[in-house]
C-alpha cells in the first residue's frame, strides 16, 4: 500500500523537498580541492573512498568517469595552485613544507 | 530589560543584563566550502573534554548535514518555528545596509529574548525548549538518508513515500559560539554561567550549578548540555588552557594555542583566534587581523543565525551551491556578497585563506609580502558571469600573540597539465 507524501502528516514527515544541483555541487568541490593544490589522484580518491560519505555517494550519483572527467576538466581549466608553506610550530625549529600535488 | 547593543542586528535589543566587555573576544571562522564531514573535529573534542561516564550524548563539536541533520534532532527548525509563530511574517530583515554599523542591514523581527518576554510562562527570559532523550541520541542518523530508516514491507510507517534529496547539501560545523550574549547566561536561575573577561569564554561554575537545565532550553544552539551522573549542565570551555597558552608541551613561550577541533581540522576549513575588543564592547578595528579582515572587513564570513540576538563568535563561509534563500535564514542577508567576493578572491584574500588551519599557534596578524602575477585563471561566477582571477607569488605570514611568526605561505604559480585531446604540439 502507498499513499502520498502529505506535508500535513506529524508521524511520517522527515524531510521537505529544497532546490539544489548536485552537479553544481560537485563542480564547487572539486574546484575547491584543485585550489588547495590537490591533484587529480588525491582528489579522485575523496571521491571514491566510502569514508567520506558525501562525496562518495555523488560519486555513486554520477558515476566514477564523470567524476573523473569533471576533475581533469577544473585542472586543465584553472591550473593546480602550488604553496611554499613554512611552518614554525614551536617558533624554534622551522622547517619546508612546498607542496604541489 | 536593560537595552544592548547587537551590531548583527543592526540595532539594540532587549538583554536580561548589561553587556559585558571583554578585552578579547574568541571567535572563529569555517569555510563551509571545504568541509567533507571526516569528523577529525568532533572524535578530537570527544576524546579530550567528553568521554566519561554521563557525556555519552555529549558532542561539544558536531558537523551536521544540512538541510536534514540536526543535533540535538531539528534544534534549528524547531527554535525557528517558535520564533515564526510568536512573531508571524514578521522575522524579516530590512534593507539599508552600512558596511561598518550595520552590515547586515536591520533586523525587524524578534530575538530569542524579545520573544520570550511576550511569551506564555512569566519566568522565562529566553525563547527556547527542552530536547527530549531522543532528540540528543544518535548525532548525524538518517542525515544523508533523508527519508529515514528502511522499512520492512507491511510494517506501519513503511508505506509513505517522501521526497528525498539525491545527496547532502552541506556540512555545518558546530561547537558553542561563545556568544556576545549567551542566551544560557540570561536563563540560569543561580548565575552559575559567566562570560570571562579576558577572552569572552562562556563557562559553567560547576559548583553554583544545581542543574536545572535553564540553558539547555535557552541556548539556541543547543550546545549546553546536561551530565546526569553529576547532575549539573556543561559545555565547551573552548579549550581555556590552549587559549592561555598554558601548555609547556606545544606552547614552550606561553603562545596563545588554537583548540583542539581547530587544530585538528584536516580540511582546513578552520581559523580560530580572539579579536580585540574596545571598551565599549565594540570590534577593535585591527584590519590586519584575519578574523577582523573575514568577517568585519570583508563580511566574507558570516554569523550562524543572527536573527536569534545572541550575537554569535562563530562565523562562516557559506556554500556556493545551495540555494541563497535557504543560506540567508541561516546565515542573513550577506550571503550572495559573502559568495560573490569568494568564488573569485582577490589577491588579499586569497592569502589570507591559506591561514586557515595552517598553525596550532593563534594567528594574531597577518602581513602580506607581495610578489608579481603568476597567473590568469577564468572562474565562472554563481550568476554565470565569467571572471578572471589573477593570481600573484604572494607570501601570507601569520604572526602569534608574542609578535613571532607561526608560518608563511607562498602561493606560487599553477602548474597546467594540457588535455590530451588539445595536445596539439604533442611529438
Amino acid at each position: 500500500m502507498h499513499r502520498a507524501w502529505s506535508p500535513e502528516d506529524p508521524m511520517e514527515l522527515n524531510a521537505a523537498p529544497v532546490d539544489g544541483d548536485p552537479a553544481v555541487m560537485l563542480d564547487c568541490v572539486i574546484e575547491e580541492y584543485v585550489r588547495q593544490g590537490w591533484g587529480e589522484a588525491e582528489v579522485m580518491r575523496l571521491f571514491t573512498s566510502p569514508g567520506y560519505r558525501a562525496t562518495h555517494e555523488l560519486t555513486q550519483l554520477f558515476g566514477e568517469e564523470h567524476v573523473r572527467q569533471r576533475v581533469q576538466a577544473t585542472s586543465h581549466r584553472m591550473g593546480t595552485l602550488r604553496f611554499k608553506v613554512t611552518y614554525y610550530e614551536n617558533c624554534q625549529d622551522e622547517h619546508d613544507d612546498s607542496f604541489s600535488v | 530589560m536593560p537595552k544592548v547593543p547587537n551590531w548583527q542586528l543592526g540595532r539594540e535589543m532587549a538583554y536580561p543584563y548589561e553587556a559585558g566587555r571583554p578585552e578579547w573576544q574568541f571567535a572563529f571562522a569555517f569555510n563551509i566550502n571545504r568541509c567533507i564531514a571526516c569528523q577529525t573535529c568532533t572524535m578530537a573534542c570527544k576524546s579530550t573534554w567528553t568521554f566519561s561516564k554521563g557525556q555519552e550524548h555529549m558532542w561539544w563539536n558536531n558537523v551536521e548535514t544540512k538541510p536534514y541533520g540536526g543535533y540535538p534532532h531539528n534544534w534549528d527548525i524547531k527554535l525557528l518555528s517558535m520564533l515564526d509563530k510568536a512573531n508571524p511574517e514578521g522575522q524579516a530583515w530590512e534593507g539599508g545596509a552600512d558596511p561598518k554599523e550595520k552590515p547586515y542591514g536591520t533586523f525587524g523581527g524578534k530575538t530569542i529574548f524579545e520573544a520570550a518576554s511576550e511569551g506564555t510562562e512569566q519566568s522565562q527570559r529566553v525563547m527556547g525548549y527542552l530536547p527530549t532523550d531522543e532528540e540528543w541520541q544518535s548525532p548525524n542518523i538518517y542525515e544523508e538518508t533523508a527519508a529515514g530508516a528502511p522499512m520492512q514491507e507491511g510494517e506501519w510507517g513503511g508505506s509513505t513515500q517522501l521526497p528525498e534529496h539525491k545527496v547532502w547539501f552541506y556540512y555545518l560545523q558546530r561547537l558553542c559560539n561563545h556568544c556576545t550574549y549567551p542566551g544560557c547566561l540570561a536563563a540560569c536561575p543561580r548565575q552559575a554561567i559567566y562570560k570571562r573577561p579576558e577572552d569572552g569564554i562562556v563557562l559553567i561554575d560547576q559548583k553554583r550549578c544545581r542543574g536545572y537545565r535553564k540553558c539547555v532550553e535557552a541556548c539556541p544552539y543547543k550546545k549546553a548540555m546536561y551530565r546526569p551522573s553529576t547532575r549539573v549542565s556543561e559545555k565547551c570551555i573552548a579549550c581555556y588552557p590552549r587559549i592561555e597558552g598554558k601548555d609547556p608541551h606545544i606552547s614552550p613561550d606561553g603562545a596563545p594555542l588554537e583548540t583542539r577541533c581547530m587544530s585538528a581540522c584536516v580540511g582546513k576549513i578552520r581559523l580560530q583566534g580572539l579579536v580585540k575588543k574596545t571598551k565599549d564592547g565594540e570590534w577593535d578595528n585591527v584590519p590586519d587581523n584575519p578574523l577582523h579582515f573575514l568577517i568585519r572587513d570583508r563580511r566574507i564570513a558570516l554569523p550562524l543565525y543572527p536573527q536569534f540576538g545572541t550575537e554569535p563568535n562563530g562565523y562562516y563561509i557559506p556554500p556556493r551551491w545551495a540555494p541563497r534563500d535557504y543560506l540567508e535564514q541561516m546565515f542573513g542577508p550577506g550571503v550572495e556578497a559573502a559568495i560573490e567576493q569568494y568564488c573569485c578572491p582577490d589577491r588579499e584574500l586569497l592569502a589570507v585563506l591559506q591561514l586557515f588551519r595552517v598553525s596550532q599557534r593563534i594567528i594574531f596578524k597577518f602581513e602580506i609580502e607581495k610578489g608579481p602575477k603568476v597567473a590568469e585563471v577564468p572562474v565562472t561566477m554563481p550568476s554565470g558571469k565569467e571572471k578572471t582571477q589573477t593570481i600573484y607569488n604572494d607570501t601570507v605570514i601569520g604572526y602569534d600573540k608574542l609578535g613571532k611568526v607561526a608560518a608563511k605561505i607562498t602561493i606560487e604559480e599553477p602548474t597546467f597539465e594540457r588535455d590530451s585531446e588539445h595536445h596539439v604540439n604533442s611529438i
